[in-house]
């Protein structure tokens, strides 16, 4: 019983679910924290 | 010591050769359909012809080979190599066909910039180019991202022990699973649903920034999507992906380009509920950790230099832009000239800085003329990929 034999149980299929959301917020979160050093350098240091 | 090789060597590699090859000319059925649809029929006629000859070649191969054992790892590196060289030189056909290529060799070079995911270019009157042929540009792009003889084995090898050898031969080295063609699989179930959901997200993207026409958005979505999951770098505009002037789309590009970026043990591990292997992960770390100073330098460089007054602006050409070099991708969001009129030499060294002889390409770029940095992206994109190779060699 395995997702990557297509043979998916209700546990894999969510594990893969939150996986796929874990790295969605993952990209997210480093594009946010790039925003962020923008504002801090342009916004507070210089 | 050099294994003198016998005629079941050749007979074993030219069979497995010949099943590579059969593979490739499948795929040439995606844009023989494309051109069909659009009624593109010259187009059509070149991936017809091109469908043939590898069809051919593949069985020309196929025919006097014979699988009596499994490869070993001469035979897997052989079969590795010469299936690359034959396979881009036919896929390499409706390139030339298409009259968009000066010469034959022009057309090969591309063809082999895509399946390696290079990202450079030598075709001519891009924005003039047949839906079908941008349709194979991008897919050979694509394909080449998760690995050609990966798709193959997928499919159409059995033999276990000698798919794992040309698998390592083709330059991979991740082991999901047991089994090979479970590990390659898994790295296509992998790659569809996200193909699924980049797609669609990029061709709302679409839709929202003006390509008001369902299939046109879809398409457009489809093609940088792949270039941005594939970290490869071609789009179908000459403008690359400033083609659009979208933030959303830029936005959505960075994320499949940081996604994209991810080996695939590492999407494995995360999908089979090892979440927080994404913080232990040393590649993570080195790369938020080089994304962090080297984006906060960057930042402060053109501040200095004062390109962008706003902070949305600087904000959308730097990140994308390090982004893209970082993870190798190489879609660029502002003009090769910019790089000489807007980000000065400070920009470009913080952007270089991890990689010691791309300084000397900046400083060349700064120089020299503006037609060179538009390569120069390029190079330093694979400075990254070589710290990548030294960081695992190191660990």
């Amino acid at each position: 019983m395995h997702i990557f034999n297509f043979k998916v149980s209700s546990r894999e299929f969510w594990n893969a679910v939150f996986g796929l959301l874990t790295e969605f917020s993952f990209a997210f979160l480093l594009i946010f924290l790039m925003f962020i050093l923008t504002y801090i350098f342009m916004q507070v240091i210089l | 010591m050099i294994h003198r090789p016998y005629s079941e060597d050749y007979r074993l590699i030219s069979y497995y050769i010949g099943k590579i090859i059969i593979g490739v000319s499948y795929l040439l059925l995606i844009p023989l359909a494309t051109a069909a649809i659009f009624r593109e029929w010259a187009a059509s006629l070149d991936f017809l012809i091109a469908f043939g000859a590898t069809l051919i070649t593949g069985y020309l191969f196929l025919f006097p080979g014979e699988k009596k054992k499994d490869l070993n790892w001469m035979q897997a590196m052989v079969t590795a190599a010469l299936s690359w060289l034959i396979a881009v030189a036919l896929c390499a056909i409706p390139h030339y066909l298409s009259g968009h290529f000066l010469s034959y060799l022009d057309a090969y070079f591309d063809v082999m910039s895509g399946f390696t995911t290079t990202g450079l270019t030598l075709i001519q009157d891009l924005d003039h180019v047949s839906i079908s042929l941008n349709m194979w540009r991008l897919l050979l792009t694509y394909i080449g991202g998760q690995g050609m003889i990966v798709l193959i084995i997928t499919f159409l090898v059995r033999g276990t022990a000698g798919a794992y050898m040309m698998y390592v031969g083709e330059g991979k080295d991740e082991k999901l699973l047991p089994n090979v063609i479970q590990t390659a699989r898994a790295i296509w179930i992998i790659s569809t649903i996200y193909l699924i959901i980049g797609s669609l997200a990029l061709s709302i993207g679409m839709w929202t920034a003006g390509i008001r026409e369902p299939v046109q958005a879809f398409l457009h979505g489809l093609w940088i999507y792949m270039s941005s999951w594939s970290t490869g770098g071609f789009a179908p505009h000459s403008l690359n992906i400033l083609h659009y002037h979208s933030f959303r789309i830029e936005l959505t590009s960075m994320l499949f380009m940081i996604l994209g970026s991810m080996n695939f043990i590492l999407h494995y591990t995360i999908w089979t509920g090892q979440r927080k292997e994404l913080r232990k992960n040393i590649e993570i770390i080195s790369f938020i950790t080089t994304i962090t100073l080297i984006y906060g330098l960057l930042v402060y460089a053109l501040h200095l230099k004062g390109s962008y007054p706003e902070l949305v602006a600087l904000f959308r050409r730097g990140a994308f832009i390090l982004l893209s070099g970082h993870t190798g991708t190489g879609l660029q969001n502002i003009y090769s000239v910019q790089f000489l009129k807007s980000w000065g030499a400070f920009a470009m060294i913080a952007i270089t800085l991890l990689w010691p002889s791309a300084v000397a390409l900046a400083l060349l770029a700064v120089v020299s003329k503006a037609c060179a940095l538009a390569s120069f992206l390029k190079d330093f994109t694979k400075k990254s990929a070589g710290l990548c190779s030294l960081k695992t060699l190191l660990l």
